[in-house]
């Protein structure tokens, strides 16, 4: 590989645009704003693109392309590769019992990327019948951390106990 | 099977369901999986790996539902095996083994893997034992024997399925487990066969593994599979089991769907290039083996007589001879309609005995020299006593061959009343007499013990055909004719 590509993958992985990215969901809408100014490059004699930057997508997506502009890249090659770059990211599921705020998401992800690197994107959702912990899935792999798991687990173990329990509390309730 | 659940926790690997195709499936996930494994998706619809890409694994789905993308899926590290027991007999079910019938689970079942590599040479044995049919023409022209692979090949509607039926009230009543495969026919086409056994009371030794042309590709793929498991799980119980797969020109054409739609290179007339090989190591896995025997008598479509086309001919190098139904002779009235100038069986007459041989050759080239006289005849000259005495015999001989549907016939008094016709007991007698003393016969010999040792006595007594037609030219009480010649 020419040192010219080699500089120009590492401008793109060191790019704001993909340092920003945490989570599918934001990739996904980087990816349509991507689209569209692709789309925009060759429209209205060549004034599409500035249009599209100033209008039609976000302010720090719009900061991030103009500093790239400003060292000279090719915006066209830029966009395919940042494209590129984006598909390479692998997904990590986590389905969690709470619905994560912005920073619990970036803890997250803050971890997950000191396990697996850089190249994660997180994928989660929100399921409260796991009452707590999560589940996780990272290329293929499936692993349960609920407390649901763990009280199935416990229940099928000592399923004799809990229900004579149950029994004896029902009998006490009617008494 | 457990459920989606147990397999989720126990392996520990998921996927996601990605695209859909028909019936084919594509995969993202499941890192470990193997070619054949059986996978299970969320709603507890269960498929096969078909292929492994570099993303995506290509599942085959075994059931017809409806799936929507993102379902999930997991391994169940397990290939895809068929439950096997003694309670299957007498029953109809899918190649699941799910039943179709009253709807009664079978219980009381081991698990045996469907797809096997045929054994090697080391547990077969040549064929010794003959397999009666109890349809005369076969019997006598074409016979077969016990782990052959006879190919019945003819048009549509022209008596296969019947003449096969007879074959399994034949065998079945002799306590051969018959097994009748029906693959992507008409739902009221096995609920006919599975009344035939009912009404001919041997449902106790035969079974049904039936798919309808409604249910999915994948399944209708695996229904000869899963038939041939079952017929293994009985031949090695030390029992003779007789397999008729109905019909394998369908089975190759749910095989082309499922491979076009898996965007396999297609072949000759679109069919994939594994083809033979997908049939063969099914067609291999029947034979005559040192602790049983599977006769399997699978089925192919002609069109309009043509014997040349791709599948017909591979399963005719797979088999050992073919019976041919030929459209024409139906046309003409024949029952069965089977051709036995095109037919041919390859191990049947090494186990007939010296006087069924010499009585076959004699059959055969009588029946020739009858055609070249028909068609002498044609042309209106005046025949003489010789030519008129060959076409009086062949005429009767058609009368004989001549067996509706549902009716079998012994194979000695078949024996039997070849050499009354060739004696020349019957001759210038009128048809419906000659009809009925052959019935007369065949019933005799059914019901009468002592006449039935009689026949059998006299049959075995005789080294080659010309002692038996000498036998009952002195002595033709046996054929219920009074008068000595």
């Amino acid at each position: 590989m020419s040192q010219r590509a080699k500089n120009d993958m590492e401008s793109v992985s060191e790019s704001v645009l993909i340092n920003h990215l945490r989570t599918q969901e934001e990739s996904l809408k980087l990816l349509d704003e991507i689209d569209l100014l692709l789309n925009s490059l060759y429209e209205e004699k060549g004034e599409g693109f500035e249009l599209a930057l100033k209008s039609k997508v976000r302010s720090w997506v719009t900061e991030a392309i103009r500093e790239e502009m400003s060292k000279g890249v090719d915006m066209e090659e830029f966009l395919k590769s940042v494209k590129n770059e984006i598909a390479s990211f692998k997904e990590l599921k986590i389905s969690l019992a709470f619905e994560p705020t912005s920073l619990s998401i970036e803890k997250i992800y803050m971890q997950a990327q000191g396990i697996w690197g850089r190249k994660i994107l997180l994928n989660l959702s929100y399921d409260p019948n796991l009452i707590a912990g999560c589940v996780i899935i990272f290329e293929g792999e499936y692993r349960d951390f609920s407390l649901r798991k763990a009280f199935k687990k416990e229940f099928l173990q000592k399923k004799e106990q809990i229900l004579s329990l149950f029994k004896d509390y029902q009998v006490s309730d009617q008494v | 099977m457990k459920d989606f659940n147990f397999y989720l926790e126990q392996i520990g690997e998921i996927g996601f369901t990605e695209e859909i195709v028909h019936s084919i499936v594509y995969v993202s996930g499941l890192p470990q999986a193997k070619p054949s494994e059986v996978v299970m998706f969320e709603s507890g619809e269960i498929g096969q790996v078909l292929s492994l890409g570099e993303d995506l694994v290509e599942v085959l789905l075994l059931t017809r539902s409806e799936l929507r993308v993102g379902t999930k899926v997991v391994r169940t590290d397990e290939l895809l095996q068929v439950p096997v027991g003694e309670s299957l007999l007498g029953r109809a079910f899918d190649p699941l083994v799910k039943p179709i019938d009253d709807g009664r689970l079978i219980g009381g079942l081991k698990v045996s893997p469907i797809d096997t590599q045929p054994h090697g040479i080391i547990g077969r044995k040549q064929v010794s034992e003959s397999l009666e049919t109890g349809v005369t023409i076969v019997d006598l022209i074409i016979p077969l024997a016990k782990g052959q692979r006879e190919l019945v090949i003819g048009d549509r509607k022209t008596g296969k399925t019947g003449f096969l039926l007879q074959v399994m009230l034949t065998q079945a009543r002799m306590g051969t487990v018959c097994i009748y495969c029906v693959i992507g026919q008409r739902l009221i086409d096995i609920k006919n066969r599975f009344e035939f056994m009912e009404e001919m009371g041997i449902k106790k030794n035969c079974l049904i593994v039936a798919t309808s042309s409604s249910d999915a590709p994948g399944l209708i793929f695996l229904t000869p599979y899963s038939a041939m498991t079952i017929a293994e799980f009985f031949r090695d119980q030390g029992k003779d089991v007789l397999l008729i797969l109905d019909d394998m020109t369908t089975h190759a054409r749910y095989y082309r769907e499922i491979s076009l739609l898996a965007k396999r290179f297609p072949g000759r007339s679109s069919y994939p290039g594994d083809i033979f090989y997908t049939q063969a190591k099914l067609i291999e896995r029947a034979g005559n083996y040192k602790k049983g025997s599977i006769t399997c008598l699978p089925v192919a479509e002609a069109v309009l007589g043509d014997l040349s086309g791709y599948i017909q001919t591979n399963l005719m190098s797979m088999t050992d001879g073919h019976i041919f139904f030929d459209i024409d002779l139906y046309n003409q009235g024949r029952r069965p309609a089977v051709n036995p100038f095109l037919s041919v069986t390859r191990s049947g007459h090494q186990v007939q005995t010296f006087l069924q041989q010499d009585l076959g050759r004699k059959l055969t080239s009588f029946l020739v020299e009858y055609e070249k006289m028909k068609e002498f005849m044609h042309f209106g000259a005046e025949a003489g006593e010789t030519v008129q005495n060959v076409i009086e015999l062949g005429r009767k001989l058609d009368i004989f061959f001549n067996q509706p549907l549902g009716k079998t016939i012994p194979v000695n008094a078949n024996i039997l009343l070849a050499g009354g016709l060739w004696s020349g007991v019957w001759r210038g007698g009128d048809d419906e007499d000659f009809k009925r003393k052959i019935e007369e016969v065949i019933l005799n010999y059914e019901t009468n013990k002592g006449y039935k040792t009689k026949v059998d006595e006299l049959i075995k007594s005789c080294n080659k055909f010309t002692d038996l037609v000498n036998s009952l030219r002195m002595d033709s009480e046996v054929l219920g004719v009074a008068q000595k010649i």
